[in-house]
């Protein structure tokens, strides 16, 4: 899958680039707008990363680009500008998500295979590793055909970590993606281990084996190949 | 004291000033002037009465037309002197009153006798007289200066109204107003000039008050794309191999510290954003409900901190304001009271109609309340509290007009939050 990263701060570019190659999706770098639109033209895209100050002008200008040419990449803003306007305008635009800087490489790649999702396949889409199946549509877990009954955290957790597979995801991106704003008001992440004993438990309990690593108190990493 | 009084002050001093020294004077003056006025005219009737009394050969009978009640001629012995006017107290023969009479005494010689003449003058009309005039001057004098002292009074008020004016609108003026200040022209130089001085001044604090805030806020906005950076190459980082567990733990604090970096670059955002109000947007929001919301979201927090929560929603409280802001209000204030709990310690939220109180156990003794609602002044030894939570709250409490404040009833810190609707 083709993404394109239009982001002027090369070694932010680079960076996501490299996470996101370990997901088998192809990524290619526009510095400025005028690269960008010419790429545009030229290619088609699955997902588009987009920074709204870029040097030759505002970001904006591309997805107005995008919706004449009635192209449907899904677009993800990602921008260190956060308030509420900013954020009403791009998505008015046609934007399908908006992330503010700084923002984890975890979350963004999870938001990317959210709109890579909803774009490419319009029904139901199951997302299947070892006999673990996730049903994103009915947000519904089976392992071995026979259905695991999840709370919306634990399922969260599995899709966090399915989608950012046999990589390490920090503690910090798990608390930020489970509790949302509310993250930064704690700084103890205890209740992740309780989220992710009681998600094993339940899996393992189902028959699948348990392919979610702790490393080293870093994070978790799931390996499945 | 007020500069009008002040000015007063001195009039008034002065005026009591001359009134003491200027009446006795008066006194001493008139009373000389009339003092010469009777000797002159005694001088004058014993010049008239001596040529013809020098004529007789004998001194006429008492009674005679040359002499009245007021002149006497008696026998006595020879006297060289010469004569002397003096003022002296007797009483008058005819009508028998004590009065101030002014005596000319002149010895002369009738046919080789010597005689003593003696003319006196009543001062009791003239004293009457001078006393009548030194009353009316007093009179005078008091109403002229309480006159002076209205007049002055009133003047002072209408002259200085553009400078109370000015007082007035500098004592309701924030630097963070959204308008200039700007003062009433005024007709007085003096005035027109303060003014013009106070409006600059207002208008450079004005300016610096908005560059310091655009620097916070570019400031702000400037530090997230490295702090994107960082993170992201703190992530690529966790996932080289091999990775040993020394390595893990550098990069799990290295972790720790972007994350309190980029909470603390969102509080600063927050705090410009509220004092620059761009939270314009606002609809009836229910402080039950989302408190009620955000103790569930907390759920897991206060569980892992094993502490008692009791809750008593006496009456809701529906305020028209940002959901956004409410929700960081409430927020702040739930959080601190489960991060800065102990473990296994109590909680209770309470709702009234017009109160919103947080109590919790925590340290055994009360935060300082000066600097408690201040940037940066944490007081808990949790190095991640970012210190800025409760300027957030109190500045969205300033917002709104909501009164917070803080006290310790051993072993429960209180917070509360006033509402006023």
């Amino acid at each position: 899958m083709k993404i394109l990263i239009i982001e002027d701060e090369q070694a932010l570019s680079k960076s996501i680039a490299a996470y996101l190659a370990a997901e088998n999706y192809t990524c290619e770098i526009a510095a400025d707008c005028k690269t960008a639109l010419n790429r545009i033209e030229a290619f088609d895209y699955d997902c588009i990363l987009l920074d709204i100050s870029l040097p030759d002008g505002n970001g904006l200008q591309v997805l107005q680009a995008l919706k004449e040419n009635q192209k449907t990449e899904g677009v993800i803003i990602i921008s260190a500008r956060d308030s509420i306007d900013d954020r009403i305008k791009g998505l008015q635009l046609g934007a399908d998500d908006y992330l503010t800087k700084p923002f984890h490489l975890s979350e963004l790649s999870a938001r990317i295979a959210a709109v890579i999702r909803r774009r490419r396949f319009l029904g139901s889409t199951t997302l299947e590793a070892e006999g673990l199946a996730l049903d994103t549509q009915a947000r519904s877990v089976k392992v071995n055909q026979q259905p695991v009954d999840l709370t919306r955290k634990e399922y969260d957790l599995l899709l966090y970590l399915f989608t950012n597979r046999n990589r390490v995801v920090s503690k910090q991106a798990i608390a930020e993606h489970l509790s949302g704003d509310g993250e930064g008001l704690f700084d103890n992440y205890d209740f992740i281990y309780a989220h992710m004993k009681n998600l094993k438990k339940k899996l393992l309990q189902a028959g699948w084996k348990d392919h979610i690593r702790a490393v080293y108190g870093m994070g978790y990493k799931m390996e499945v190949p | 004291m007020k500069l009008l009084n002040k000015t007063v002050q001195y009039y008034f001093l002065l005026s009591v000033v001359l009134l003491l020294v200027a009446v006795p004077v008066f006194y001493v003056v008139l009373k000389r002037i009339v003092i010469a006025n009777v000797d002159a005219r005694l001088i004058a009737t014993k010049t008239q009465l001596i040529p013809r009394l020098q004529v007789l050969e004998v001194p006429p009978p008492k009674g005679s037309p040359l002499f009245n009640n007021d002149i006497s001629l008696e026998r006595a012995v020879p006297h060289g002197g010469r004569d002397s006017l003096y003022t002296s107290d007797m009483v008058d023969s005819l009508s028998r009153h004590r009065g101030t009479y002014r005596l000319l005494t002149s010895h002369i010689v009738i046919n080789q006798e010597t005689y003593r003449l003696q003319i006196k003058s009543s001062l009791a009309n003239h004293e009457a007289l001078i006393t009548s005039i030194i009353i009316l001057q007093v009179l005078l004098l008091i109403f002229l200066l309480a006159g002076l002292l209205l007049i002055n009074r009133s003047l002072a008020r209408k002259v200085w109204n553009p400078f109370y004016k000015t007082l007035r609108k500098l004592r309701s003026y924030k630097v963070d107003d959204t308008e200039p200040l700007q003062l009433e022209r005024s007709g007085v130089n003096e005035f027109a000039e303060l003014n013009t001085a106070v409006e600059q001044l207002a208008d450079r604090s004005r300016k610096a008050y908005v560059a310091q805030k655009e620097f916070a806020e570019n400031a702000s906005h400037e530090m997230r794309t490295p702090l994107a950076i960082f993170q992201g190459k703190l992530e690529l980082l966790m996932q080289t191999s091999p990775l040993t567990e020394e390595q893990a733990a550098l990069i799990t604090d290295l972790a720790a510290a972007s994350q309190r970096m980029a909470r603390l670059n969102k509080g600063l955002i927050l705090l410009t954003r509220i004092q620059n109000g761009q939270f314009p947007e606002t609809e009836p929001v229910s402080l039950q409900k989302m408190a009620i919301h955000l103790l569930e979201q907390y759920q897991p927090q206060i569980e892992q901190k094993e502490i008692v929560l009791e809750q008593y929603w006496e009456q809701d409280i529906v305020i028209n304001s940002n959901p956004t802001l409410i929700e960081v209000l409430l927020g702040n204030l739930l959080a601190n009271a489960i991060r800065h709990n102990l473990k296994g310690g109590n909680m209770i939220v309470r709702m009234t109609d017009h109160t919103f109180t947080v109590q919790n156990t925590g340290q055994f003794y009360a935060l300082n309340p000066d600097r408690l609602f201040r940037r940066f002044s944490k007081s808990s030894a949790d190095a991640e509290s970012m210190g800025l939570g409760l300027e957030i709250v109190k500045k969205i409490c300033d917002l709104y007009g909501f009164e917070v404040s803080y006290s310790y009833d051993h072993p429960l810190h209180t917070f509360r939050i006033l509402i006023k609707s």
